[in-house]
């Protein structure tokens, strides 16, 4: 029996239980008690080229009786959404049984897990950037009023694949990186102080062959003035050391942060299991986070100071400044970030920000003004403008140059669950439209657009969304927490669907 | 082409379904450090767990307006988890931007998604309205303006029903 069966079998199964608990039973009750909980995704885009077209689905099914929790997921992913060139897969991704009484939880399968502020560890998932490096064992939490014990043992998920691995026939549940040891101790003296220790040992590796050992010791202190975290890692491998601090400081209304980060070989050989954090602003406006720094917890060095401070009950002024540098000095990455909000006196809602970004290719200076209006049941409209200016300096390629990126996002709620958007946006890179370029690497167009339109409807009690999107999507870099995956331009619809029991 | 219909077919029976279920419990620790537990929370009134991150526009548009819902419904027994799903990349800026916006109820941390996940979410804000039985009465993804007066609707209905609930125990 291949695959395919094997999953239409199953969601035949899962569509027969589903259907019988709405006819016979009461709410999501079946027999025994037993709780049936469930939520199923659905991802699809057809376009004009094949790097943008995709079909995944996502199906999660969970039993629970009393302190007892098992769960199962189906995955379809034909082919997955920006990985066109990746083999299909379709099959059980997720299969686990918990147990969670009082302060003990257990759980065995398929699990997520961080290891202090993930200098050591970090195992998550995240749809949006198609990340997925769960772990395949078992762990132990034990949660004491003085003290937090975390034992783990499992074998990662590799959540990118090398391009050897692309085009080669993967199981559903992903290429397993070999197995790790390890957990946490926090002792909470009081809820002012914590500190802990952290230990995490790794099999060979299937390439270099060797085994590693991690160890960390962190220490927070909370107080109502201010707080501050610190952590210190090192790995036997590489001679590898990671240092991060972070201090929060309240003095009247103003709130103060200032974080400290120094990644010298802290990363795994293979496959990206810790997750570090990245000590610059995590941009939300579209321009500003397609610039933003893909993190390097092998050289990385930096620091980041942010303010904030609410003008009044009506306002709320925030800056910052960021900067990364590598172990030799050089700069990687470098923002300026001002950001002021303000409801004015008819209920809109106002944002204005802006930004100056340095990467390692060039400069960008960002403007972004927004409203939002509330016309009364359930009636809003948004607008959302962002203009970047983007200046690269002289290469042996290309002479200096300079373009401009600008984006207009109106968003119109017509009622309870119904929505609509429109995109528009315009740039003038020579580099913005890959298929226009002349053989001289200089573009036939001055000018590109692109232009969509998305309605966002949820109904059945909200338990069906439904977002579809038709027309042009720019190719961009879409980033959240220092990890990154560029989606490819789209020409044509994309449709979201998700049910939940 | 079959299992798509199929995952249709899945779909369409999830509409059908009742929504009724009992809350997951779970523990978190707050701003201060103290750990917190749903379950001794419950019973007092309606519990409105809110999942939100410091890097989602909706979320902070949403809670502009449940800042608002929690001053006026407080005194009658609402209470609301405000949980951030900030990883620890962002999560030292949660003070600092509770601090600027002055939210009023409890924050919680959930540092890995882990409580996200045990609910389901996928993508922020996430809304569940909890009764005085820890049964989910209510479950919104998402925020779009308008949305908090369906909520606010939900949260009055289960404060008038408050008695009725208290005599059946």
């Amino acid at each position: 029996m291949n695959i395919q069966r094997i999953i239409g079998l199953a969601q035949s199964i899962i569509v027969l239980l589903l259907c019988t608990t709405a006819l016979y039973s009461q709410g999501l009750v079946i027999g025994n008690g037993v709780e049936v909980t469930g939520n199923s995704s659905l991802e699809f885009a057809t376009a004009d080229t094949s790097e943008s077209r995709f079909l995944e689905s996502w199906t999660d099914l969970f039993l629970s009786k009393n302190d007892f929790r098992l769960g199962v997921r189906l995955g379809v992913h034909e082919p997955p959404a920006f990985f066109s060139n990746q083999d299909t897969t379709s099959g059980i991704e997720h299969l686990f049984g918990e147990y969670r009484k009082g302060s003990f939880y257990l759980r065995a399968g398929n699990f997520y897990s961080l290891l202090g502020r993930g200098l050591v560890l970090r195992s998550f998932e995240n749809r949006t950037l198609r990340w997925d490096n769960n772990l395949r064992g078992a762990k132990a939490e034990i949660n004491h009023r003085y003290a937090d014990l975390e034992i783990l043992a499992g074998e990662p998920r590799k959540a990118r694949l090398g391009p050897d691995e692309q085009a080669r026939k993967t199981p559903a549940e992903g290429i397993r990186l070999p197995w790790m040891y390890g957990g946490e101790l926090k002792l909470k003296p009081s809820n002012k102080l914590s500190a802990g220790g952290i230990f995490l040992h790794t099999e060979s590796q299937p390439q270099s062959d060797n085994a590693s050992n991690r160890s960390a010791a962190f220490l927070e202190v909370n107080l109502p003035q201010g707080g501050f975290y610190g952590e210190y890692a090192t790995t036997d491998l590489n001679d590898g050391k990671g240092l991060y601090l972070s201090a929060n400081l309240f003095l009247g209304e103003l709130s103060l942060l200032g974080e400290y980060r120094n990644y010298e070989n802290i990363g795994f050989e293979e496959g990206l299991l810790n997750n570090p954090p990245t000590v610059f602003q995590e941009h939300l406006f579209t321009l500003l986070n397609r610039q933003q720094l893909i993190q390097n917890p092998n050289d990385e060095r930096g620091f980041l100071i942010e303010a904030g401070y609410p003008l009044s009950e009506y306002s709320v002024l925030t800056s910052s400044y960021s900067r990364t540098e590598n172990k030799s000095g050089f700069l990687i990455y470098e923002d300026i970030f001002a950001q002021y909000e303000h409801d004015d006196f008819l209920g809109g809602e106002w944002v204005w920000a802006t930004g100056r970004q340095e990467d390692l290719l060039g400069r960008y200076l960002n403007w972004v003004t927004s409203a939002s209006y509330d016309f009364g049941n359930y009636k809003s409209l948004k607008l959302t403008y962002e203009h970047q200016h983007a200046k690269f300096p002289e290469t042996a390629t290309f002479s200096t140059r300079q373009h401009y990126d600008q984006l207009l996002t109106m968003e119109v709620g017509l009622a309870s669950g119904l929505g609509i958007s429109f995109l528009g946006e315009h740039s003038t890179d020579q580099f913005a439209d890959l298929k226009s370029l002349n053989d001289d690497l200089t573009s036939k167009k001055k000018h590109h657009y692109w232009i969509g339109g998305q309605i966002d409807a949820t109904f059945a009690g909200e338990r069906f969304q439904t977002t579809l999107f038709a027309g042009q999507r720019r190719k961009g870099k879409v980033c959240i927490g220092g990890v990154c995956v560029v989606k490819p331009e789209l020409e044509g619809l994309e449709l979201i669907f998700t049910a939940r029991l | 082409m079959k299992s798509v219909i199929l995952l249709l077919l899945t779909l369409l029976c999830f509409a059908s379904v009742a929504q009724e279920k009992t809350a997951d419990d779970f523990s978190l620790p707050d701003l201060e450090g103290n750990n917190f537990r749903l379950s001794e929370n419950i019973g007092e009134g309606p519990v409105l767990i809110n999942f939100w991150a410091t890097w989602c526009i909706p979320c902070k548009a949403e809670m502009k307006k449940l800042k608002l819902i929690y001053k006026k419904y407080k005194d009658q027994g609402l209470k609301i988890l405000s949980i951030t799903i900030d990883d620890p990349k962002t999560v030292s800026r949660v003070r600092g931007f509770v601090k600027k916006n002055r939210y009023p109820f409890t924050i919680l941390l959930d540092t890995n998604s882990e409580v996200f996940q045990l609910y389901q979410g996928t993508y922020p804000p996430l809304s569940i309205l909890i009764d005085n039985n820890g049964k989910i009465v209510y479950r919104h993804v998402g925020y779009r303006k308008g949305d908090e007066k369906k909520l606010e609707k939900y949260i009055l209905s289960l404060l008038e029903s408050k008695p009725d609930v208290e005599e059946r125990r």
